[in-house]
């Protein structure tokens, strides 16, 4: 009996994170794209694994329009001033859809940062979904979100910042 | 961006002025990201912008004020360079904005020039039919040119509202004397 809901749960677990999995297809091409592009390390899914993968497909499944929905990825150990700008922009441009159109660009030469925030123009849900990329210092981060409708004006206002609070 | 820009502003917003129409950015404009030390471009047009305002919260009241605020909007374009040297653009390739600001539609309301610091301001609201449908900001420093287009229509009140979000700079009205301490934080502030 005890095996036979172990197994109900675990099969659970399963179908609940499945669909999220094949949703980030669009998130795990961009990283591929990067990593390749510039050959970088293995990426770290802070937000993914044995546990914290349900956990977050469960938060998906059950949340509701305040809970945010985030996808992060980190690239680290990298070379300061290794991404030159254009080419940087143009590899994350050429690997999003369409649908994923820039609203903020910020070069910076001397702190060796560049940071690129992206909104779903195609958006079918109810809530905005962002995607900002930054590279700063020896570090890459990409992050997705699905804002909560009561972060919107944050997110659209200073992506960079709330996109910082997701990753800590 | 300093005191001459919230000067300008301010006079903007006492003038009883405001808003505009997509003025085109010179290409060779853009080729100054080479050599600039931090660059900062906004892009919101009125699709992205209509995206962000139906997603806002319903039950939040600064929430709704700017919802109200850009659902006039047909977009808002901020771009700023700024310089680890002196004179690294020709003020001549400026011009070629100013020369689109020419047309009757458009006047220059504000100008503000720092021989001091070498500043230089200027703001220009369009007007058709008798209302305000555009507003250009551009502000002109050795190290540092910035330029913010808001296109579509605005009421002038509330333009303090807009000021410090989606880059732009913040408005300071001075209603309470306060004392001309702090300025206002340039699009790069916003945004980092």
């Amino acid at each position: 009996m005890k095996r036979a809901a172990f197994a109900l749960g675990l099969l659970l677990v399963v179908v609940v994170a499945l669909p999220a999995r094949a949703a980030d297809k669009e998130f795990d091409s961009l990283v591929n794209a990067l990593r390749h592009h510039y050959s970088l390390p293995r990426p770290e899914y802070p937000l993914r694994g044995v546990f914290m993968g349900p956990m977050m497909a469960l938060a998906r499944h059950s949340g509701g329009a305040r809970k945010t929905e985030v996808e992060v990825a980190t690239f680290e150990n990298i070379q300061p001033g290794r991404f030159e700008p254009t080419d940087f922009e143009n590899t994350v441009n050429r690997s999003l859809p369409a649908n994923w159109r820039p609203f903020v660009r910020v070069f910076s030469r001397k702190d060796h940062e560049i940071t690129l925030v992206y909104m779903d123009t195609a958006s079918t849900s109810q809530r905005m979904r962002l995607f900002v990329v930054t590279a700063e210092d020896n570090e890459l981060t990409l992050v997705r979100v699905r804002v909560p409708d009561d972060q919107t004006m944050a997110w659209v206002d200073n992506p960079t910042h709330m996109a910082k609070q997701q990753t800590k | 961006m300093k005191a001459p820009l919230r000067v300008a502003l301010i006079a903007l917003f006492f003038a009883g002025c405001a808003m505009a129409q997509q003025i085109q950015w010179p290409v060779k404009l853009d080729k100054l990201a080479a050599k600039a030390s931090e660059v900062v471009d906004v892009q919101l047009d009125k699709k992205m912008l209509g995206m962000a305002g139906n997603f806002m919260s319903q039950d939040d009241k600064s929430d709704q004020e700017a919802h109200n605020l850009i659902k006039s909007l047909n977009g808002i374009y901020v771009k700023s360079f700024e310089f680890d040297k002196d004179n690294q653009y020709d003020p001549a390739d400026v011009e070629e904005i100013r020369a689109q600001l020419r047309s009757p539609e458009w006047t220059r309301v504000v100008g503000v020039e720092s021989k001091k610091d070498n500043e230089h301001v200027e703001v220009y609201i369009r007007n058709v039919s008798g209302k305000i449908s555009g507003m250009v900001v551009l502000a002109q420093e050795p190290r540092e040119l910035t330029f913010v287009n808001l296109d579509g229509n605005i009421d002038p009140s509330q333009l303090q509202k807009l000021g410090g979000n989606f880059g732009i700079p913040k408005v300071d009205t001075g209603h309470k004397a306060k004392p001309a301490a702090k300025p206002a934080p340039a699009p790069k502030a916003v945004q980092k």
